[in-house]
């Protein structure tokens, strides 16, 4: 009996918080479901695949579509080697806590303060970059800046759980920096890697915010992002275009969680495998 | 020490759970009340205003309240923004038993509540709907207009007299106003503000007809709007205009684009400094329908005599109306169409336009002769009679739809393409016109990817 109770007070502890991912995410994941199905958010008539047609043949769908997907190509791979190089210098000449501060506190600027900012030099007043062709570079350049901080806390994190013992070994076997980094410290870092990509897809969302306040509803259309085409159709009631785009672009980001679960079964090494 | 932790979370659990599903004797005490109840879904700046602009709510809330017994709730709505605010209401739409009523101020458009299908039919629920003037009316039925407000044209007679323009008469037209115009800018030159840039700008872009709002459809791309252009540019960098030797195009983009920019700061200033030297004026608040209110003004003898005509400029619609739309999912459906029903009755619609503390004119067109009636017996102003009574045939005669019909999406294209022209009028180079039409085309497919969202 005390086996029975010791096996599942675990679960017991872990319930509230269960209960809460469940009532606030799954629960409303899965009722979503019907409005995308439905003429409308307040006539619940099947209308089978319909709304997922008229989104796939909307050119605004589309264009955010291929927005969100640039802006993520680019700015998450590179935030990931950004914040990898900075964890890693840091790491090495173990810098003083002020500049791990200074990189960490953009992301506590309020995005307001940041739009203005960046308005200021990359809008009309400054460079006037934001109206031009190549707005989505402002808004990389934005992205990184506000969550390099946040990556390298969880880098630093990984890096300082890699086991000293296997890299002395690879010192006294003769390799040099760049062979540690390329076959000991990235294999290990691999699931913290894969964590920061998570994290930083999640935060990749957050970017709307500073689009929106910079630009508004109908923004420069190289940065018109599936936020705003889901914003907007929140605003005019359409919850059935709302929640097919939600989901479509929710299967695009399991399919991305679901490659780099793949990469760290994949590459991921441990200590003592060969 | 894990086991109390476990117990604890488990007590907590099993309280939160039977709390939530217990029903007590209050329920049966709260379901009465809740039966004899509404609720007005209302955005907060319109709440404040409603004591200074529209009385007769207010007055006509307590009076229902009093003589039904019913509670009438406002569910005041705060935002910083016109989206903030749809996204608010938009989420208490999706409520059983959300708000009953959904005001809808003057400066607002409701197709969005009617498209998606929220507004109940209201021409059987409401008997008193039929009293209402169908140019007022929506096709859907699912709009009940309660006060309706006219944007008139305001010139300033002093600047007529210096022009030797003889007062225009409520007939005059489109040609009219800008003979007017034409003459004031010939008679000096005149330093180019933002107004300035508006007044050459908007008008003709409704008159272009650039937005097809019946087929969702913006066409810049051709011969009109490339000549309207040129003819723009050419007219700005005449001896009509002053304009900054320092401003080069981006300080006319900052200003035409960003409100909080210098240089939009410093041509309000200037237009505020120098309102009684344009011709027209921005500052007439009256509505030009509440005749007991404009007569009061046209009595008054004042330096800078304002003239008080009907708008003219283009079909941009100068009328607006205040009104309801039923939540079909609403609490308490029928109360609230017995209170609209009362707020369209005669008596109600009367006593809005004789109230101080509103600035809307009956949408009721029973009580005209009680209005004439009032007038007369009042003995105001003629003038303002006549004006009243112009206005009034334009919209029986439905010459405007309310503003709040068009598209939502509609005056913020207008301002958009506006402000978008800006760079071909004030670049310093002109362009070519192949260079125009790539650059038209790609705005064309902007504005037609919005439009068709």
């Amino acid at each position: 009996m005390r086996k029975y109770i010791k096996k599942i007070k675990g679960y017991y502890l872990l319930l509230p918080s269960l209960l809460g991912f469940a009532l606030f995410f799954i629960v409303p994941f899965i009722g979503g479901i019907r409005y995308s199905f439905s003429v409308s958010g307040f006539n619940n008539a099947f209308v089978g695949f319909k709304n997922y047609k008229e989104i796939f043949t909307s050119e605004a769908f589309s264009l955010a579509l291929k927005n969100t997907g640039i802006f993520m190509g680019i700015a998450i791979p590179l935030i990931i080697v950004i914040s990898f190089i900075i964890s890693l210098i840091i790491h090495e000449i173990k810098a003083p806590k002020l500049i791990k501060m200074f990189i960490i506190l953009p992301m506590i600027i309020p995005s307001a303060t940041v739009a203005g900012f960046f308005r200021r030099i990359f809008g009309t007043s400054g460079f006037n970059i934001i109206d031009s062709d190549y707005a989505m570079f402002v808004i990389i350049l934005i992205f990184i800046w506000r969550n390099t901080g946040y990556n390298l806390i969880i880098y630093l994190a990984g890096l300082a759980q890699i086991n000293k013992e296997v890299i002395e070994a690879s010192e006294i076997d003769g390799a040099n920096y760049f062979q540690k980094l390329w076959h000991i410290i990235i294999p290990l870092c691999t699931p913290t890697t894969v964590f920061v990509a998570i994290v930083t897809i999640i935060n990749s969302f957050k970017v709307f915010k500073d689009i929106y306040i910079l630009q508004g509803s109908y923004p420069n259309p190289k940065i018109y992002m599936l936020q705003h085409y889901m914003n907007n159709k929140f605003r005019d009631l359409q919850y059935e275009k709302l929640t097919s785009a939600a989901y479509v672009f929710a299967l695009v980001i399991f399919a991305f969680a679901f490659l780099m679960f793949m990469i760290d079964k994949r590459y991921a090494k441990k200590v003592g495998e060969s | 020490m894990k086991r109390i932790i476990a117990l604890v979370i488990c007590i907590i659990i099993v309280i939160t759970t039977v709390s939530c599903s217990t029903e007590s004797s209050n329920n049966i005490n709260q379901q009465n009340d809740v039966q004899n109840e509404i609720t007005i879904a209302i955005r907060e700046m319109d709440y404040f205003q409603l004591e200074g602009f529209n009385k007769i709510l207010l007055d006509y809330t307590d009076r229902f309240k009093r003589e039904n017994g019913v509670k009438v709730n406002f569910d005041v709505i705060s935002s910083n923004s016109s989206d903030e605010y749809s996204e608010k209401l938009n989420a208490k739409l999706h409520l059983k038993d959300g708000p009953t009523l959904i005001l809808i101020p003057d400066y607002q458009t409701y197709n969005t509540f009617i498209e998606q299908e929220i507004g109940l039919n209201l021409k059987d629920g409401v008997p008193y709907y039929n009293k209402v003037y169908d140019s007022l009316l929506d096709d859907s039925d699912c709009f009940v207009p309660i006060g309706v407000k006219y944007l008139p044209t305001v010139l300033h007679k002093n600047v007529l007299d210096k022009l030797g323009i003889e007062v225009p008469s409520f007939d005059w037209t489109r040609e009219d106003y800008l003979k007017i115009r034409g003459k004031w800018l010939e008679s000096e030159p005149r330093n180019f503000t933002l107004s300035q840039y508006w007044e050459l700008v908007y008008s003709p872009i409704t008159e272009l007809k650039i937005i097809d709002e019946a087929n969702k459809k913006v066409s810049l791309n051709n011969p009109k709007v490339k000549e309207f252009l040129k003819a723009i540019r050419e007219q700005v960098y005449s001896s009509k205009y002053i304009l900054k030797p320092e401003y080069t195009y981006e300080n006319y983009h900052n200003m035409i684009v960003d409100s909080k920019s210098k240089e939009y700061q410093e041509s309000r200033e200037y237009e505020r400094n120098n309102e009684s030297e344009n011709y027209t004026s921005t500052t007439y608040l009256t509505n030009p329908l509440r005749s007991l209110d404009t007569a009061v003004e046209f009595d008054m003898v004042v330096v800078d005599e304002k003239i008080v005509l009907p708008y003219v400029l283009d079909s941009d619609s100068p009328v607006s109306v205040w009104g309801f739309i039923v939540n079909r999912n609403g609490m308490n459906i029928e109360l609230g169409l017995e209170y609209i029903n009362g707020l369209l009755s005669d008596e109600t619609q009367l006593s809005m336009f004789q109230k101080k503390d509103d600035i809307y004119y009956p949408v009721n067109k029973d009580i005209e002769d009680e209005i004439d009636k009032i007038e007369e017996e009042k003995n105001i102003n003629k003038e303002a009679i006549a004006l009243r009574k112009y206005i009034i045939n334009q919209i029986k005669k439905g010459t405007f739809s309310p503003s709040n019909q068009e598209m939502r999406i509609y005056k913020k294209l207008v301002k958009m393409i506006g402000s978008d022209f800006s760079k071909f009028i004030f670049t310093d180079e002109p362009y070519t016109d192949e260079e125009l039409s790539e650059e038209l085309q790609k705005l064309e497919d902007k504005y037609n990817m919005w439009l068709n969202e």
